[in-house]
């Protein structure tokens, strides 16, 4: 159940907003203000654009995404940060059946859109919906 | 409002669709339990457990008691008074269960794991 797309929020000023406040801080990290050059640059890089394309519509580990894009696991880190930063990779926290605990990426990304406009660059991102139905579900209910 | 009645006038026809439609409703009903039930599961919310628990009180139980005691009706004869007493107490028994259950976990305070 992880194909449903909406447009959640334009972006203006060169600034990424999400316009949903997690509830659940261990959920996913979205960080308020990015600059327009520094999601440029994330998405130049040959790496982040292999992490973006193998986790959408699919929530991966670091560890599978390594094994799938033959990238060295710290590097997928490194790059799965930046892009959790920017706001185009959902980061969700869950529990193994061992106890411990790790990360599943999922894109953020649906549609970017750069315009030029006097104040410089912006850059538009339409996001698309990311995370399990029930774990929406809860976070919905949780809010009420 | 989920009774089933199937007298003897009733043509089959109509048992059939109101059959249908109950186990499209009833259906439609466990998905959305199945997914409050896993939202608990997943987050350990008490909040969702007890809204699965309400909407499968409203909705599933009285469905499948209309559903199982027609189709019991059909098998053996039941009394007049099991369609216009016993099933809709029952059935209105279990509904404010649920809702209580619903507003209980409105009630609770939600758990926040950080």
């Amino acid at each position: 159940m992880s194909t449903v797309v909406t447009v959640d929020s334009l972006v203006s000023l060169g600034r990424i907003r999400s316009s949903k406040p997690t509830i659940f801080t261990e959920r996913i990290h979205v960080t308020e203000k990015t600059q327009a050059e520094e999601v440029l640059a994330v998405l130049d890089d040959e790496y982040s654009q292999a992490i973006l394309k193998r986790t959408r519509g699919k929530a991966m580990s670091a560890k599978e995404l390594s094994e799938a894009c033959g990238i060295s696991l710290s590097t997928i880190y490194r790059r799965a940060d930046r892009l959790v930063n920017c706001g185009l990779l959902a980061e969700r926290r869950v529990v193994g059946s061992d106890g411990t605990h790790y990360s599943m990426y999922e894109t953020r990304l649906d549609e970017l859109t750069l315009s030029l406009t006097e104040d410089g660059f912006e850059v538009g991102i339409i996001e698309r919906q990311t995370g399990d139905l029930a774990d929406r579900f809860t976070e919905m209910w949780e809010g009420l | 409002m989920w009774i089933l009645q199937v007298g003897a006038a009733q043509s089959q026809a109509d048992y059939l669709l109101l059959l249908s439609a109950s186990l499209i409703a009833v259906g439609l009903a466990a998905f959305i339990v199945y997914h409050a039930f896993r939202g608990y599961k997943r987050n350990s919310s008490r909040r969702m457990l007890f809204l699965a628990s309400g909407l499968s009180l409203i909705m599933i139980i009285p469905i499948t008691l209309s559903i199982g005691v027609n189709t019991l009706g059909q098998v053996i004869p039941l009394q007049p008074r099991v369609y216009t007493f016993h099933l809709p107490i029952v059935i209105r028994v279990s509904e404010i269960v649920g809702l209580c259950c619903i507003l209980f976990s409105l009630l609770i305070k939600p758990e926040r794991q950080n």
